[in-house]
């Protein structure tokens, strides 16, 4: 099936009034996610995975999942600007220039290019998605166990190193994520691995239970600490749609932001935060005016907004083609198809068209869904901050909770769920990017796997990752980026001593 | 680096030995040409005491973060920024932990209906110091909407009260 064929018909899927039902859905939970500080899209989607077992349809589940992914990246703006709260992480550099000019009295210009922005970056970046996928995917379909093991290591290094403050702290929740991974059962011995005599142990963690303990429960925590009582915003929006002058100033930051974002997307660990920042700093340098920025210039809401959806759509690349989710919430949409049986790699095109194009196609659908759904309705949107905490918090734990005793209807999952929170909790307070860690935990099996069939394969010799052409080529770059990140590592030990040594 | 870092490097580092002892002499980790149940994790036991190792040096050798470079920097600023403990949370943290414990240990035991109208009015009373009227009615309502939603909507097979069924 050809790109034209594969989109048309795709078209056809979303168009059914169930996916169009599942991706407004997806669109109207992501912007109140987006919305509301506290749960980011990570931890919604973790949070709603149990529910994709009661959706029969898979393109269904995965629609909404995906809605709710690039509809958090909208709605996170408005509370950005109206209230310098960040509703979540892609969203915190918006609150720099889109606040400011809020207590200018030009809010209603800055959520217009915010969505505007978002619409068009979030639409070029679909059209980037359908043509460069289908040839990845492709090229893909040659890859042997070799191949694979490079392939998911590279990501997975990039995804830590890239991700985080702190490069160790990322490989030690790597490496934690893939201790978890082992747990349970060996596929190929049938020992059972770091059970420690508890029988429920021995079919290991589930995805879910990680997932939603981690980013859901632990958030609960840790947000019970910091929740103060937040402000209703008094702000008044006005006209939303950007004059000329504002469009003029802005229509090349946008351009620009969705360039970065789609880029920095497709590479595992870049993703909607990096893309917004590398986006402000861009338009910071480039700008004739770069004293305004900080004080409300409509360049710097508009380039992060771009590319923090640009990255979001472009993020679904290495998912739909490879089966390397990039970041935790690509991951949690990774576990949505697995529930579903159906596996993401470069078979999902060949195995699984409908899913691959209907999603795709659903992406157009959703962004136009979205703009209309923030564009006049951003005055409901802010009202949901009037939800309580001392409500909504409980609600959420007994969501988590139900949701992960649903998946094996025993009382087990509920204490694995609760340490679970406990350890994203921890890493909150530590400062540690917890995101590695259903990353390694998802590719755990599959790198584990593909490594002992190479070795099998080999002989039991390492050198088959570099004596075939691709898995060679991976090692090199995986070199490349090894050596590249300790000269970074090397020079910022450099500046740190120097630092102090003058404090 | 903080207090609790030249802490954690210290478990990071014990988790590791314990993964790889367990590894090699219980689990086995076989050959190269069959690698055995140990193999990854034993690397990974490996890994965890040598970035421990790492991150201790880096807790030594950089006692504070220099703050110097971002001086004046909106980007910066706005990225750093650490929100405010409120006062009390503490406790309020370790009761909504208790309670989520207390929910986990009721739930089969009382049944699903039992054990929700137990954590969220706990959690309005105790956690929220909510008053007793509003506690009720958010309690009946949280619940109703749940027990609604998963068992009707979404068809989750609920544990039901023992004594009831």
């Amino acid at each position: 099936m050809g790109i034209f064929d594969g989109i048309i018909s795709g078209f056809f899927i979303a168009l059914t009034p169930m996916n169009l039902l599942f991706a407004l859905l997806g669109a109207l939970i992501g912007t109140a996610v987006g919305v509301l500080p506290g749960l980011g899209p990570a931890a919604t989607i973790a949070l709603l995975l149990p529910i994709t077992y009661s959706i029969a349809s898979p393109v269904a589940a995965v629609i909404m999942m995906a809605g709710i992914y690039y509809g958090a990246m909208y709605g996170g703006s408005t509370t950005s600007i109206l209230l310098n709260l960040p509703g979540e992480a892609a969203s915190v550099v918006t609150c720099i220039d889109g606040y400011k000019m809020a207590q200018k009295g030009q809010a209603g210009p800055a959520l217009g290019i915010a969505a505007i922005g978002s619409f068009i970056a979030g639409s070029v970046a679909v059209v980037g998605l359908t043509l460069f996928a289908p040839p990845i995917a492709e090229f893909a379909l040659s890859f042997g166990p070799p191949e694979k093991f490079a392939l998911a290591l590279l990501g997975l290094l990039m995804a830590v190193t890239l991700s985080g403050e702190s490069v160790t702290k990322g490989l030690i929740i790597m490496v934690l994520g893939l201790l978890f991974g082992t747990v349970g059962i060996d596929p190929i011995s049938g020992k059972s691995r770091f059970d420690f005599g508890v029988t429920e142990l021995q079919s290991g963690f589930d995805f879910v239970t990680l997932a939603v303990g981690v980013f859901g429960l632990g958030e609960i925590f840790y947000n019970l600490e910091q929740q103060g009582n937040v402000e209703i915003v008094t702000t008044r929006v006005g006209q939303v749609f950007p004059r000329m002058a504002d469009w003029a100033k802005s229509r090349m930051a946008i351009l620009r932001g969705t360039l970065i974002g789609f880029f920095i997307g497709i590479i595992p660990g870049g993703g909607a935060v990096i893309s917004s920042l590398l986006s402000y700093a861009v338009e910071k340098k480039v700008s004739k005016h770069p004293e305004e920025f900080g004080h409300g210039a409509i360049e710097g809401v508009a380039g992060p907004e771009a590319a923090n959806n640009a990255a979001s759509s472009s993020s679904f690349i290495p998912l739909l083609t490879l089966g390397i989710p990039g970041n935790a919430a690509i991951a949690m949409i990774f576990a949505c198809l697995l529930i579903k049986g159906v596996k993401p790699g470069p078979f999902l095109i060949v195995e699984h068209p409908d899913v691959f194009w209907g999603v795709i196609a659903s992406m157009y659908i959703g962004n136009i869904m979205l703009i209309i759904l923030n564009l006049p309705l951003v005055g409901i949107w802010v009202q949901l901050l009037r939800v309580p905490y001392g409500i909504l918090a409980p609600v959420v734990i007994l969501f988590t909770a139900i949701g992960s005793y649903s998946i094996a209807n025993q009382a087990f999952d509920l204490y694995a769920l609760i340490a679970f929170g406990v350890l994203g909790y921890v890493l909150r307070k530590l400062k540690i990017e917890a995101g590695p860690l259903p990353l390694a935990f998802i590719l755990g099996p599959m790198i584990e796997g593909s490594m002992r069939q190479s070795l099998l394969m080999s002989g039991g010799s390492f050198s088959i990752f570099v004596t075939r052409p691709i898995s060679s080529t991976i090692v090199a770059l995986f070199a490349i980026f090894i050596v590249g990140q300790a000269v970074l590592a090397i020079r910022r030990t450099g500046r740190c001593s120097k630092a102090q040594k003058a404090a | 680096m903080s207090k609790s870092d030249n802490v954690t490097n210290l478990v990071v580092i014990a988790l590791g030995i314990f993964v790889v002892y367990h590894s090699y002499y219980s689990l086995r980790i076989g050959i190269l040409i069959s690698p055995g149940a140990g193999f990854l994790p034993f690397l990974c036991g490996l890994a965890l005491v040598a970035l421990g190792f790492v991150w201790r040096l880096q807790t030594i050798l950089f006692k504070s973060p220099p703050q110097v470079e971002n001086a004046g920097d909106p980007l910066a600023a706005v990225c750093e920024a650490e929100p405010a403990r409120l006062p009390g949370s503490r406790v309020k943290l370790c009761l909504a932990f208790a309670a989520t414990l207390a929910y986990a240990c009721l739930f089969e035991r009382i049944g699903f209906l039992a054990a929700t109208l137990v954590f969220m009015l706990g959690w309005q009373v105790v956690v929220e110091r909510q008053r007793w009227l509003k506690a009720i009615i958010i309690t009946a309502l949280c619940t109703a909407a749940m027990y609604t939603l998963f068992r009707y909507l979404l068809h989750v097979e609920l544990p039901s009260n023992p004594l009831l069924s």
